[in-house]
């Protein structure tokens, strides 16, 4: 497929070489492939002994370095595996308490300069159906996802391509916010747009920053760089490693004080990505005392016509998915962490308990996927195949019978508790006493307006046990938060702590 | 940021305020920069926030003072607090 002249100068004009240098230590980055090998190396045949004192300090709540991480993700011993997971859930309980955040991802563009051979949405691909949604097609699916299903936080995703840039990504997210829908009890409306797109310079970072996204996400697919510059053909924007690497930075920069990274497991040896990962956690941490509020694991899932992704080269077995997710839950213990609906719906069931914050539920990755009254997928306009396709009330009863609470809380970015101050809300475990609280506040909305009846049966005992657990563990706060809860089940909507 | 930089030395005012509202009155103070949706801390007490609902006040020229447990305050104390913060920004910026 031929590249047109003005889409040619676009992209010859992408990427600002001093937005990567001025980052960097001379010519090397924050990825050093001999310390993260030399790491991997160390951590092999680990003691007991020295895993349990790993165990104790993610406990506490502090960031594993490269080789405690290493060991970890050695030990092959199945009881110490045991207690790692066990370990793994309890620093989630700790920082986040037992609540899950659902999210939709909406895909409005699929046009892509791009040409990643795993990917469905490669420039390459004719078998794709390309499409960019216009405004009203935005705010059509925005009706369904928060009118009718009651999501009330997205993320958006958009391939890289003039026709989808920051101008146009910037408009989509004030057309999602502008939406409100009536519901049954009170109105529906997303209350928080996070942001999946291709590394952008800091000008333009500070047109989305303004417009009020949530989480800006860039995942680096893999952190070894020779397989990077297999995969994504020179000559391509994306062919270039460190503009991406340095992604994060220039979001900081621009003053996004979330940020979301992630790696797509399936590229190179999953113990190395990880490694990748927890390095890229240091290297925010350290540069602007900002680490990662979330990481994303997402595995290599079929697309249409893309040979790659049906036999990847690093295939990720479910056991060695179910070890990665332990020790990153251990790595990087204040972190979100993303568990999508890529994965099956009975796996995610065993994964989540390992420390996931956060799910996606009714997905529909087609582009105007939400508005079709066809339910089925279709991989000529999807980036890949999900293993769930479960419906948001089928999740959330599901996770109400589990014993979680189901959270659509979105009060952290905008109440300051972003950057900064947010890490050590999560490090101190007060996030979590803030998340307990307005999680019940909007589990009540939310039953209310869109829950079918079983799941309503479900959330009711998980509100009641969670009301009691807070009374007795928070009683100072209790009268203000039942004030809150009454004026909730009476139809107010976005009352928060 | 447009209009939300702030000076080191209003930014050490501001959170030295804050830390006294926080233990003297249990009322948690954060100053942060409005864009759109967002409010992002810029400056506030270290450590916990009282775990309390959460007030928003929009404040001129982008900044926004987020409290948590106000109610603790009587109104003329609160109107106190105010000026004092709008005289710490006044100072201009970095
Ligand atoms: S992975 Fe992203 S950049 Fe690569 S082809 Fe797909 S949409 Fe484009």
């Amino acid at each position: 497929m031929a590249v047109a002249t003005d889409v040619r100068s676009w992209i010859a004009n992408r990427i600002r070489q001093d937005e990567i240098t001025r980052y960097m230590d001379g010519d090397r980055c924050f990825i050093d492939d001999g310390a993260i090998e030399g790491a991997l190396e160390r951590g092999r045949n680990p003691d007991a002994g020295r895993v349990r004192e790993i165990l104790a300090k993610s406990l506490a709540i502090e960031t594993l370095t490269l080789d405690e991480a290493s060991c970890l993700l050695h030990v092959e011993d199945p009881d110490l595996q045991e207690e790692m997971k066990a370990a793994a859930g309890e620093v989630k309980r700790r920082v986040y308490d037992n609540r899950i955040v659902t999210f939709a991802p909406l895909y409005m563009a699929n046009l892509c300069v791009n040409n990643c051979v795993y990917c469905g949405f490669r420039h390459e691909n004719s078998a794709e159906r390309r499409r960019v949604l216009t405004m009203e097609e935005i705010a059509e699916e925005t009706r369904i996802l928060a009118g009718t299903i009651g999501h009330k936080r997205l993320i958006v995703v958009y391939g890289e391509h003039p026709a989808s840039d920051y101008d146009y990504i910037a408009d989509s997210i004030r057309t999602i916010y502008g939406v409100k829908v009536p519901t049954k009890r009170g109105y529906g409306a997303i209350r928080r747009v996070n942001v999946n797109a291709a590394p952008m310079e800091i000008a333009h970072l500070k047109v989305l920053h303004d417009v009020g996204i949530g989480t800006f996400q860039v995942f680096q697919e893999t952190y070894h760089r020779s397989t990077y510059e297999r995969l994504h053909p020179a000559g391509t924007i994306k062919g270039d490693y460190l503009w991406r690497l340095y992604s994060m930075h220039r979001a900081l920069e621009a003053g996004v004080d979330d940020v979301g990274i992630g790696a797509l497991f399936g590229l190179h040896d999953w113990r190395y990505e990880v490694l990748g990962l927890l390095r890229h956690a240091w290297e925010l941490e350290e540069k602007f005392g900002i680490g990662p509020h979330t990481i994303s694991f997402p595995r290599i899932e079929p697309a249409a016509n893309t040979p790659y992704a049906d036999s990847p080269e690093a295939v990720v077995d479910d056991d060695s998915f179910a070890r990665l997710v332990t020790v990153l839950r251990l790595a990087v213990p204040y972190t979100g962490m993303i568990l999508t609906a890529r994965e099956r719906g009975d796996l995610r069931h065993k994964i989540l308990p390992l420390g996931c914050t956060q799910v996606d539920a009714s997905s529909r990755i087609g582009i105007g996927a939400y508005a079709d009254v066809e339910e089925k997928q279709e991989g000529e306009r999807q980036q890949f195949i999900l293993g769930d396709t479960r419906s948001l009330d089928e999740v959330v009863r599901q996770l109400a019978e589990d014993g979680y609470i189901t959270s659509f809380c979105t009060a952290g970015y905008r109440c300051g508790r972003t950057g900064r101050k947010i890490m050590d809300l999560l490090r101190s475990g007060r996030e979590g006493h803030f998340c307990k609280l307005n999680a019940v506040l909007t589990f009540r909305e939310w039953l209310d307006d869109f829950a079918g009846e079983a799941t309503r049966a479900a959330g009711e005992k998980i509100i009641v046990r969670e009301l009691d657990e807070i009374s007795r563990r928070f009683p100072e706060v209790y009268p203000s938060l039942l004030d809150a809860y009454e004026k909730v089940a009476q139809g107010a909507r976005d009352i928060y702590f | 940021m447009p209009g939300t930089s702030i000076s080191e030395k209003a930014r050490e005012t501001f959170s030295l305020l804050a830390e006294n509202l926080l233990r003297d009155r249990g009322v948690g103070m954060e100053l942060t920069a409005v864009v759109g949706r967002r409010w992002s801390a810029v400056a506030g007490p270290q450590g916990d926030l009282p775990l309390a609902s959460a007030e928003r006040l929009p404040l001129a020229d982008g900044w926004g003072l987020v409290l948590y447990g106000v109610s603790r305050l009587k109104k003329t104390e609160r109107e106190a607090l105010l000026k004092k913060v709008e005289g710490i920004l006044s100072v201009g910026p970095a």
